[in-house]
């Protein structure tokens, strides 16, 4: 069996299938059903996986052998969490968006399910120079989904987000040859990843190489000052892709982080966490106080994203098992919290077209469905005990107080702020008096909109009840990476 | 002397097959009475024979005292370029149409290719000059073909330029013979490694390179070649940017590596320099598409000399073999815009995705690939040449290169965005099938070849 190129797979076979569909309908069909498929494979797949072993479910062939590049494919529990996010969420936003999109729905589709492959391939790929292929493979359908099916201003955010994204990754793509060049002189001819982790690089060259990729990865997350593309990337996407974009893409900053970066420098990565996380605490505060005076709710939750990221950051360059447990279960809390949360306002705006949180008002009572949940993922994602935000960021800041203590106290001000910007958002929206005659006649949830919330809700409090399922095997990986 | 081994080997029956079928156009056309279309259908014909007899293999040999030498890599490279004119031939089958002299044409045309061939099969400069002539006097011919104001302008430009660059490379020649007594390259070389650098001999081959630079259109030599591609008629600039300059990327390689002095390379490492930022720059600004194409064309000779610098060898041949094949594909797309268009602003081409899917898709794929966005093959042929330079010790130079290569995806980025992006009401679209399938064809080996690179790079190798 070769699961993982199984689930890169079938998402393109899926796509080429698509492609020679006249009927919209059964692309629909056929887009949800692939992504279904792939979702269960990657269950079955965390169900085998045997976490003392390192890397599951290896593949390795030769691919290019001027250079000794591989085409090598594995899962460790953190690529596999990632997987399981990503193929998560990515049927819950295929059906959230059967009635959003409305023209060249075919084409909607196969770049969604191209974007999957790509970001699947970015999570499993050992092979450096493979990794970097679907790192930047990945914009494509992401410039073209925004781009595309995007709002009124989505030219020129689509530009910004694919400019950015790109010019950061470049510089890496020079690290990256720096890198291998040294290993090649010192007799090392490889792009494996662990094998990346025994360059010697020295002076100069290392502090670019260093620098590279922190900024590649950094533009992810997006840390600030680098966060500018998100607001505009996020307001302008379509829901489905907004889900995608926030649950999914942004993690690979940090996944880049623990899986290149720190590993490959660890004495520089040292020196530099306080800076780097004070940096990251400092973009909790700014992005919450940013978020509270918007007006735009998407724009809100964007800047609460890059807050909530801002904290895990905090987490990875703590340096101590709770936080970086934190940091990577925080992880997929935040695709799970603020991917619901793009859900629910992709809900409202299908039936309102609008984002202005003016507009809204006392719907509570019309919408009492909708009202619910989205209180549900707003608790999620402020942390509230018992769903999942709380057990993430509690791990973070018990182990980031050990290592930055002013920085932790000042991270969970920024918490605070968090609640305040969205419960006070919540309320704008859905309590007070109807002002608007237009909004007594908001439908509630739909039969298809509660079949993608409900496993959203369970997930939500799963892990905030029994987050022993996924910690006991993040523990294990997290022991065994900070030796 | 011509030995026997030339007379049965592949280019020398490659040659005499294309300088046949090259008389043989021009005399039926002066000839014949009824003139009839076909022609191009036999020039297709005939091409496809010298292509099928370039690829058979022969035994190495050396003749006139080494001046050709067949080589695997040099046999590959001629059946390249040979496709290359094929497929540029194929795609603009039906421009021809309208201008009945295609015996000129085809004549001119294959005159050009037996001279890249020529090019790339020597080993000595006085017979890289001769060539180089030959191949220059007719695309003088082939850039004012349509004889209208735009073309024959550009073709004027292109003349005195050209003229000038080739007196340099003249006195080059004289500096050569003064210094070392011999023009074949092995000789070069082996002073070089002998004696070492030799102040006749390092102006000689400066002068000499510097005619290659100018025809190669490296900045700040480059000035002629906005003009002229643009105001020649687009299937002669395809032929142009793919195929002449395939050969002439070929042969600039084999001076440098045969005279690799600090003086060249720092020269090089000059023009490299300007060559990927000024374009990249002016592109910025150009709206219309055609321009916008051959600024990133002369950008892109920039990136190949990258690899130029580094160690290894099969990096140049691969990004120009790659480059070339995009080339063809991005023109045959500018083809058939320009049939749709009067102007080629790029704001023009607005909802060509809804109208014409498969065409926006390739003009997709060529452009990617064009600014380095993986998968696509031109994205493996940059990071092969930024690595053999890296391995040369360039670094610097390869950051540079890759912030360029950031700045020019937004010019990539901007055609795309009217074409994808922008609603237009659907309209009709004229274009020939050939054009067409040139235009798949080359759409699948750009998207291809770069992931399937891996055979590519053997054959390649195993060839030098």
């Amino acid at each position: 069996m070769m699961p993982i190129t199984l689930i890169i797979s079938i998402p393109l076979i899926a796509a080429f299938i698509i492609l020679f569909l006249r009927n919209d309908k059964s692309v629909k069909y056929i887009s949800f059903i692939s992504s279904l498929i792939v979702f269960i494979i990657s269950v079955i797949m965390f169900i085998n996986f045997d976490s003392s072993k390192g890397f599951n479910f290896t593949e390795k062939y030769m691919w290019i052998k001027a250079l000794n590049i591989h085409y090598y494919v594995g899962a460790d529990t953190l690529s596999l969490l990632m997987i399981l996010l990503t193929n998560f969420i990515m049927p819950v936003s295929i059906l959230s968006s059967y009635n959003y999109i409305k023209k060249d729905i075919k084409k909607y589709y196969i770049w969604l399910l191209i974007l999957q492959s790509a970001i699947i391939g970015v999570f499993v790929s050992l092979d450096t120079f493979l990794f970097y292929i679907f790192w930047e493979a990945m914009l494509v359908p992401m410039y073209f989904l925004i781009g595309m099916w995007g709002g009124e201003n989505r030219i020129y955010a689509t530009i910004k987000f694919f400019i950015y994204t790109m010019a950061a990754s470049l510089l890496m793509l020079a690290g990256i040859i720096f890198t291998y060049i040294n290993l090649k002189n010192s007799g090392i001819n490889s792009f494996e990843i662990f094998d990346f982790y025994k360059n010697t690089l020295i002076g100069k060259t290392q502090i670019f190489v260093f620098i590279s990729f922190l900024i590649a990865f950094a533009v992810k997350i997006p840390l600030f000052p680098l966060h500018t593309w998100l607001p505009d990337a996020h307001v302008e996407a379509p829901t489905a892709v907004s889900v995608i974009l926030a649950g999914v893409l942004l993690k690979m900053g940090v996944y880049g982080y623990i899986r290149f970066l720190i590993p490959m420098f660890p004495t520089l990565s040292h020196q530099i966490a306080p800076y780097i996380s004070a940096v990251g605490v400092f973009g909790v505060i700014y992005a919450s106080l940013m978020a509270w005076v918007q007006k735009d709710i998407k724009k809100l939750v964007a800047y609460s994203s890059v807050a909530h990221m801002g904290l895990i950051v905090l987490g990875v360059f703590s340096f101590n098992p709770e936080a970086l447990s934190g940091a990577i279960l925080q992880m997929i809390n935040h695709g799970i919290s603020t991917g619901g949360l793009f859900l629910m306002i992709g809900i409202l705006y299908e039936r309102t077209h609008t984002r202005l949180m003016e507009n809204y008002g006392g719907i509570f009572k019309t919408v009492p469905f909708i009202a619910t949940f989205f209180m549900i993922v707003t608790l999620s994602s402020i942390a509230v005990p018992s769903t999942n935000g709380f057990v993430g960021e509690i791990l973070i800041f018990l182990g980031s107080f050990k290592s930055h203590r002013i920085l932790t106290i000042l991270a969970i001000s920024g918490v605070i702020l968090g609640a305040v910007y969205m419960l006070m958002a919540y309320e704008k929206i859905f309590f007070g008096k109807i002002e608007k005659d237009e909004n007594k006649k908001i439908l509630d949830l739909t039969i298809r909109e509660w079949l993608y919330l409900i496993p959203v809700v369970i997930m939500i409090f799963w892990i905030g009840v029994f987050p022993n399922i996924f910690l006991s095997k993040i523990q294990v990986f997290v022991s065994s990476f900070l030796k | 002397m011509l030995s026997k081994s030339f007379l049965y080997s592949t280019t020398f029956g490659t040659l005499i097959i294309l300088i046949l079928s090259s008389f043989f156009s021009l005399f039926y056309w002066l000839y014949s009475k009824k003139k009839s279309e076909a022609i191009t259908e036999i020039i297709i014909f005939l091409l496809l024979f010298a292509f099928a007899f370039s690829f058979s293999h022969s035994p190495f040999y050396g003749s006139f005292g080494d001046t050709y030498t067949q080589t695997v890599l040099n046999n590959l490279l001629t059946s390249f370029v040979i496709l290359l004119t094929i497929t540029s031939i194929i795609s603009s089958s039906d421009l021809m149409s309208k201008n009945l002299k295609y015996g000129e044409y085809y004549f001119l045309l294959l005159i050009s290719l037996t001279s890249s061939i020529l090019l790339i099969n020597t080993q000595n400069i006085f017979n890289m000059f001769i060539s180089v002539e030959l191949l220059s006097m007719s695309l003088y011919g082939l850039t004012g073909f349509n004889k209208n104001d735009k073309n024959l302008e550009a073709s004027f430009k292109y003349f005195m330029l050209g003229s000038f660059a080739s007196v340099f490379m003249i006195l080059s020649l004289v500096f050569l013979y003064i210094g070392l007594g011999s023009l074949s390259l092995v000789d070069i070389k082996n002073s070089l490694a002998i004696s070492g650098p030799n102040p006749y001999i390092n102006i000689g081959m400066l002068l000499f390179m510097s005619g290659f630079i100018f025809k190669l259109a490296l900045v700040p030599m480059h000035s002629w070649a906005v003009d002229v591609y643009w105001g020649a008629p687009t299937n002669v600039s395809m032929f142009m940017i793919s195929g002449v300059k395939l050969s002439i990327v070929v042969a600039l390689y084999r001076l440098f590596s045969s005279y690799t002095t600090s003086v060249v390379i720092y020269a090089m490492y000059a023009f490299i320099v300007l060559s990927i930022v000024i374009p990249n720059l002016i592109a910025l600004y150009s709206k219309d598409i055609k321009k916008i194409i051959i600024y990133s064309s002369i950008s892109h000779a920039g990136y190949i000399a990258i690899s130029f610098l580094g160690t290894e060898n099969w990096q140049a041949y691969f990004y120009a073999i790659i480059y070339s094949i995009s080339v063809i594909g991005v023109f045959s797309v500018i083809m058939f815009l320009e049939k749709n268009f009067k102007d080629l602003n790029y704001e023009n081409i607005k909802g060509l995705y809804h109208s014409k899917p498969s065409i926006a898709i390739s003009l997709l794929i060529f452009l990617f690939s064009l600014s380095g966005v993986p998968p696509f093959s031109g994205f493996f042929a940059k990071f092969y040449s930024f690595y053999n330079a890296v391995n040369g010790g360039f670094k610097w130079l390869v950051v540079i290169a890759v912030l360029t290569s950031a700045l020019s995806l937004y010019y990539y980025l901007k055609i795309l965005i009217p074409a994808f992006m922008k609603d237009a009401e659907k309209r009709d679209y004229e274009g020939t099938v050939c054009n067409y399938a040139v235009i798949y064809l080359t759409a699948a080996a750009t998207l291809l070849l770069g992931i399937l690179s891996n055979p590519i790079i053997e054959l390649i190798k195993n060839s030098i």
